[in-house]
């Protein structure tokens, strides 16, 4: 059964063939931009590596940033949004299926569908234009699912803010892009950002969604730092989905006393 | 015959924010609250047993849909209780709804963007429905509802009528027990009506029970062996339709249609009422159990002149409209 959500998720969205066009062209026109831009800023600085960056480790750095992005673009919070506005949660209650499960898999759905048709064209656009390399530790992969897992319970939360005050959601999920942006080292390195930043964005989930997988890629984690920062995902997972288990109850408890 | 609902006693409240009107009421609310609390169902109780077609009628806003929406599950009551198949439907929500199929005729559980059939794949999966059961199923309901040539179309590019027949089927793909249907035919045109109706009767013949909601009396008077009627969230008739019609039936309209405009003022006489009067055209209910027909037709033969007339026995819509309005 869920692997049919994802499924039909994934055909859900070749259903947009326009929008793909328009967002694969954006998201490489973002990549030559950032290529100017480090560009620049490693002959200004003049030197080699900039705090441990060279400018290749650099550039593959924001290759890969450009596919984990996809995370970040979900549309969940609008979905569940339309979803207390229209009434159609109370269709979904009458089936026999979980509404956090429900949306866990049509991410993941839409997930594969994005990188499979829009990651793997930037990959290739990276790997041939930047000289990008492979990832040095293949536990890349599994910290890039442990950030997936981060990010849907995180816009899963934001999204629920819907069944208390339903037409704010635009502001909401805006601020939940921007600061996921700026925080995780999803535009610019952790290693860069002022002291104070720095001890700021680790207490924060961000960055275990976004620096840490994108770290382990370009290498710049120990095998015991390495260790650590999947550790510190794990233990987000934990709490975000203890969190957001907490926040549907109330939802759904808030839902069948007050009607849908 | 096994008792296949039973709603004791069910009460349901919704609370609501009172507010005041203007700017001085809005910031007053900001700082205190007055709830006000509306009694959406009033002591609610209803039998059904397996295999009954049940019609759920009353005015908008009596109560119909909080009582479906507890039925479904989707709603828990205030007091009282609402079991089905054995189970608290709102306690076990879960376990019930595999064994029930909901329609809310202004909403669908389509994918807006996909075409039906993918919904319906995706309804196998929720549902474990078993590959043959599915396709017979399939099979079955494209013949009898019509939908083999818009199976492919996305959702969103249907018409009201065919997209209500995809969400007809796509909730009945698992041999549910029970189905609810939540204003089905609101909006259709008469084919689609048609269909769907034969449909029904079609599953009902099969021993599914079909609790019904709606405003077209013609849906009650086809389908609908026994009603009941909910206002002001209290239950106030439950019994077979033609016990509504034999209490109402002591009363006849009289049509008459007169060759000059006369004045409808002077139209009155002992156990007779006036309904409409258009200048020459007037609609008058008699009360039988006071007077006869004849009595009042021989009196109005005698003052004017008479075109055409015509004696009627009111339907059910003109009784219903009575009941909403002056209670039973």
């Amino acid at each position: 059964m869920y692997k049919e959500i994802a499924l039909t998720s994934f055909k859900e969205e070749i259903a947009y063939r326009v929008e793909f066009i328009v967002s694969l062209l954006g998201a490489i026109i973002q990549l030559v931009v950032f290529w100017f831009l480090w560009n620049a800023i490693f002959k200004a600085y003049g030197a080699e590596t900039l705090k441990g960056f060279t400018l290749p480790v650099m550039l593959t750095y924001v290759s890969i940033a450009a596919i984990l992005t996809f995370y970040n673009r979900s549309m969940i919070e609008y979905l569940i949004e339309e979803d207390v506005k229209t009434g159609f949660i109370s269709v979904i209650l009458t089936k026999p299926v979980s509404y956090p499960i429900f949306y866990l898999f049509r991410e993941i759905g839409r997930i594969s569908f994005l990188f499979l048709t829009r990651g793997l064209p930037i990959l290739l656009f990276a790997f041939f234009f930047f000289n990008i390399s492979a990832p040095s530790s293949p536990l890349f992969f599994l910290s890039m699912v442990l950030g997936f897992f981060i990010n849907y319970f995180l816009i899963f939360l934001t999204g629920i803010w819907s069944f208390w005050n339903s037409g704010s959601i635009w502001g909401i999920r805006y601020s939940r892009i921007v600061i996921s942006e700026a925080l995780s080292g999803l535009i610019i390195p952790i290693y860069l950002f002022p002291l104070w930043l720095k001890d700021i964005a680790y207490f924060l989930p961000f960055q275990a969604i976004y620096s840490t997988p994108l770290l382990i890629y370009v290498g710049k984690l120990s095998g015991i730092e390495t260790f650590n920062s999947i550790l510190i995902q794990l233990f987000w997972i934990a709490c975000l989905g203890a969190l957001t288990a907490f926040a549907w109850k109330r939802a759904e408890k808030k839902t069948v006393v007050q009607g849908g | 015959m096994t008792r296949i609902i039973e709603v004791k006693n069910l009460n349901k409240e919704f609370k609501s924010l009172k507010r005041e009107l203007g700017l001085k009421g809005y910031f007053k609310t900001l700082f205190s609250r007055d709830y006000e609390i509306k009694k959406a169902l009033n002591n609610v109780n209803l039998e059904v047993n397996e295999g009954e077609f049940l019609g759920i009628i009353g005015p908008n806003g009596a109560g119909k849909s909080t009582l479906i929406k507890i039925l479904t599950g989707i709603l828990t009551p205030t007091s009282g209780e609402a079991k089905a198949l054995g189970m608290i439907t709102y306690k076990q929500r879960q376990k019930y709804t595999k064994n029930i199929g909901v329609v809310f005729g202004q909403r669908t559980q389509l994918w807006w963007d996909l075409p039906a059939l993918d919904s319906f794949v995706l309804l196998k999966h929720i549902f474990k429905i078993p590959e043959e059961v599915y396709k017979e199923n399939l099979d079955k309901f494209s013949e009898i509802l019509g939908l083999d040539k818009y199976l492919s179309t996305p959702v969103r590019k249907l018409s009201l009528g065919e997209r209500m027949r995809c969400d007809l089927a796509a909730s009945l793909l698992h041999n549910p027990k029970i189905v609810y249907l939540d204003e089905p035919t609101i909006g259709l045109d008469v084919e689609a009506k048609y269909r769907i109706r034969e449909f029904l009767k079609e599953l009902n013949k099969k021993g599914v029970t079909i609790i019904l909601t709606t405003h077209d009396m013609g849906d009650i008077e086809e389908l609908c062996p026994r009603i009941i009627i909910i206002d002001k969230g209290k239950k106030i008739f439950d019994g077979p339709i033609e016990e509504i019609k034999k209490k109402f039936r002591k009363e006849r309209l009289l049509i008459i249609e007169f060759h000059d405009a006369i004045d409808s003022n002077e139209l009155k006489f002992d156990g007779s009422k006036l309904l409409e009067a258009k200048e020459n055209r007037v609609k008058i209910s008699i009360d039988t159990s006071k007077t006869t027909v004849s009595e009042i037709a021989k009196k109005i033969f005698m003052k004017y002149s008479v075109h055409d007339i015509l004696i009627e026995e009111p339907d059910i819509e003109e009784i219903i409209r009575e009941i909403y309005k002056k209670g039973i």
